[in-house]
């Protein structure tokens, strides 16, 4: 569980530094902080999939997930960096403090 | 009353420069027309506005959090110095300078420019701005509504004190949607930014200059008079003419001489020697350079051509110039004494050059039709003066600006700036008539460009006598009032005493806090009895007359201190050691100019009444 909240806390800081410097007009810097926080996040999600295979009790609402991480690939193919920003914020980021609450 | 309407009575109240233009704006005349501009609902129930431009739809707020999203793109700049100064282009619909607004402090200032009327009209109608319109510290400029705000705003506001805490921005998307609005919005901050440190840097480099000029040209009150009285005397229904130092003035000379009697004529005193010599005498020379070379002024005992002047006009000119002077500007040091006197101070904007100042002179008279006659503002090959003189500041400072001729021409950075003053003041004054005299150089914008036989025979058709001997007669002061002038000088040598005490009782408070800061060694009580003391002896500093005059020293000597001043970081300890370093500098500084001043005031003390008295 502890590791869990370690990676949880990783995926938030990176997704805080990213969208801080969209919110701030940093494209370019924040296009890069990006490729970094997916590559934090993809390792973050395969974290989360291996600790639910190990722990029946661990809940994670994949649907939910997916339709996030769906939204926010549109808003990189749409290149609108605030609503990215928005669902990094205020979907994925809650998503996964609310799992290391639960 | 609807939104609309309520935002449009703040306008109505507290912008009516803006207001009496949008009251006739038609919404033909914008500019960055949209197709289409609305406003949605976030998801924390805030809006977010959405527009459409060339075909392109921007969303310019967070469809989640707006305010939060203002905030985390506000956090990127720092507040936290005193006398802040805030340009933004673009209000959108007010969420992120509302952001500035609470972050710029109470001495903050923002300037707003909004390329796009359709965003403000749809804004106006739709949300409640009437905090932004009532905020005197916020000054907001609409494309094409009130253009010329934006630029005479910037060159009001910036100051010695706040022009290293600049802070510049774009609303999120503004850039990408005006870019040539936007290329504007800089190449103005820009322009504004390098006039308002020409204006520093001459406060610098005159600064002692200043002092030795008003009080070593005290002894001429006695036999001056005013603008005001100058203009009783004048023929009205005849134009100004200027005559400027410009290298065309040497071939209109024959049409000078034509004009004597019909303009009244006005030389700038770098062209009065050569006037003079050519046999055109004008009806009166102008000075303002407080360090004018005594070399460019003819000292020639028989000439008494009326000399119109600032109390700080160079004293070395004043004491070879022997017929009349009149006061167009009085030193803020005098003001408070010519009010005191029963009179209005004379008043006139310095402006850039002395040609300029002329002008400015010429509207006070009340002159409808102004020719300028040498005022190229530009090189004629590589002579930049009447004469064949030659003056290079380098080719640094060279440009090209366009010429009468729709060709590139080439100029200084310092003559633009006067193309720029006269640009501002024909928007300013639409009514005065301005009939630019010359076949080469810049262009001004706004005045009637022809030959000067031209000239002469459409604005100068009846002649005018004047009388210089009922101008020698008017004196501002009588007897009386010279008694009152040495009394207040007297006071203010009293008063120098008592600054200086209270200086050097300020540097030994600011050395006990500048101990502390290393030390520990006081109490907050001791502190904060000290930082009071030194705040009543700035108060008792500030408040008397004569620091009108030392301010200038005081500048001059330490303007690298009072640029910095209200600049913060996040180190309290390391603020408080700056601040207190920094206001000990200024106190010496302080204590100097009191020192710089004390002789030459009594000098001027001794030399008031005139010696027949």
């Amino acid at each position: 569980m502890q590791e869990l909240s370690i990676v949880v806390s990783e995926m938030v800081d990176a997704i805080d530094r990213t969208t801080t410097l969209f919110y701030q007009q940093k494209v370019d810097e924040g296009y890069e902080s990006l490729y970094l926080t997916l590559g934090i996040i993809t390792q973050g999600m395969n974290c989360l999939f291996r600790y639910k295979e190990l722990n029946d009790k661990f809940v994670l609402d994949e649907a939910q997930l997916n339709q996030i991480l769906s939204q926010a690939m549109a808003a990189i193919e749409e290149k609108d960096t605030i609503l990215l920003s928005d669902i990094l914020q205020y979907e994925l980021k809650e998503f996964l403090q609310n799992i290391v609450i639960d | 009353m609807s939104i609309y309407e309520k935002n449009l009575e703040c306008i109505e109240k507290h912008r009516d420069y803006m207001y009496n233009l949008l009251k006739d704006f038609n919404m033909s005349e914008a500019s960055n027309r949209l197709e289409e501009v609305k406003s949605v609902d976030t998801k924390d129930k805030e809006k977010a506005l959405i527009i459409k431009h060339n075909s392109t739809q921007y969303r310019l707020n967070s469809l989640y959090r707006p305010l939060d999203e203002a905030d985390r793109w506000a956090s990127q700049f720092d507040f936290q110095n005193i006398d802040n100064l805030i340009t933004i282009f673009g209000l959108g619909n007010g969420t992120f300078v509302r952001t500035i607004m609470d972050k710029m402090g109470p001495n903050g200032i923002l300037v707003i420019y909004e390329p796009c009327a359709d965003i403000f009209q749809h804004v106006m109608e739709n949300y409640d701005i009437s905090d932004i319109l009532t905020n005197n510290r916020i000054s907001i400029t609409v494309e094409k509504i009130n253009d010329f705000e934006f630029h005479n705003t910037l060159r009001g506001v910036i100051n010695i004190k706040n022009i290293s805490n600049q802070i510049m921005c774009v609303h999120p998307q503004y850039d990408k949607i005006f870019p040539e609005s936007c290329v504007f919005f800089w190449k103005e901050l820009k322009d504004s930014y390098y006039s308002a440190r020409l204006n520093i840097n001459t406060e610098i480099f005159f600064g002692k200059r200043f002092i030795d000029n008003i009080l070593k040209n005290i002894k001429y009150l006695a036999d001056t008079c005013m603008l005001s009285e100058l203009k009783e005397l004048l023929p009205k229904d005849v134009p100004a003419m200027i005559v400027a130092a410009g290298p065309s003035v040497g071939r209109q000379i024959e049409e000078l001489k034509r004009a004597k009697g019909r303009a009244v004529i006005f030389a700038v005193d770098r062209i009065l020697e050569f006037l003079l010599d050519e046999g055109v005498e004008p009806d009166f020379v102008v000075s303002l350079d407080p360090k004018k070379p005594v070399k460019y002024f003819p000292n020639r005992p028989e000439c008494n051509v009326p000399l119109i002047c600032f109390q700080e006009s160079n004293y070395e000119i004043m004491d070879i110039h022997y017929g009349k002077k009149i006061i167009c500007n009085c030193s803020t040091f005098l003001r408070e004494l010519y009010q005191k006197l029963g009179k209005v101070p004379p008043k006139t904007s310095s402006s850039a050059s002395v040609a300029t100042l002329t002008f400015s002179v010429c509207v006070e008279l009340g002159f409808k039709d102004i020719i300028l006659v040498g005022q190229d503002l530009a090189y004629d090959g590589e002579r930049s003066h009447a004469g064949n003189k030659e003056e290079h500041y380098g080719t640094t400072k060279d440009l090209m600006l366009e010429g009468v001729d729709g060709k590139m021409i080439r100029s200084r950075y310092d003559w633009k700036e006067f193309v720029v003053w006269y640009q501002d003041m024909l928007t300013l004054l639409p009514d005065i008539n301005v009939i630019d005299a010359k076949e080469k150089g810049a262009k001004i914008k706004g005045t009637t460009v022809m030959p000067l036989r031209e000239a002469l025979s459409s604005y100068c058709k009846q002649s005018f006598d004047f009388s210089r001997r009922q101008l020698e007669e008017r004196k501002t002061f009588n007897r009386e009032d010279l008694i009152k002038v040495r009394e207040y000088l007297s006071s203010s040598l009293v008063a120098l005493g008592k600054i200086v005490r209270r200086a050097k009782q300020s540097i030994k408070s600011c050395d006990l806090l500048i101990e502390n800061c290393n030390s520990n060694s006081l109490s907050d009580v001791e502190i904060q009895d000290l930082i009071k003391k030194l705040g009543r002896n700035n108060k008792y500093i500030e408040k008397q007359p004569i620091y009108l005059l030392m301010d200038k020293f005081v500048i001059a000597s330490s303007a690298q201190y009072l640029m910095e001043i209200n600049r913060l970081t996040d180190d309290y300890m390391k603020n408080n050691l700056n601040t207190y370093e920094k206001a000990k500098s200024i106190f010496q500084a302080v204590i100097d100019a009191a020192e710089y001043i004390k002789p030459t005031l009594e000098e001027a003390i001794e030399q008031v009444m005139p010696t027949n008295d």
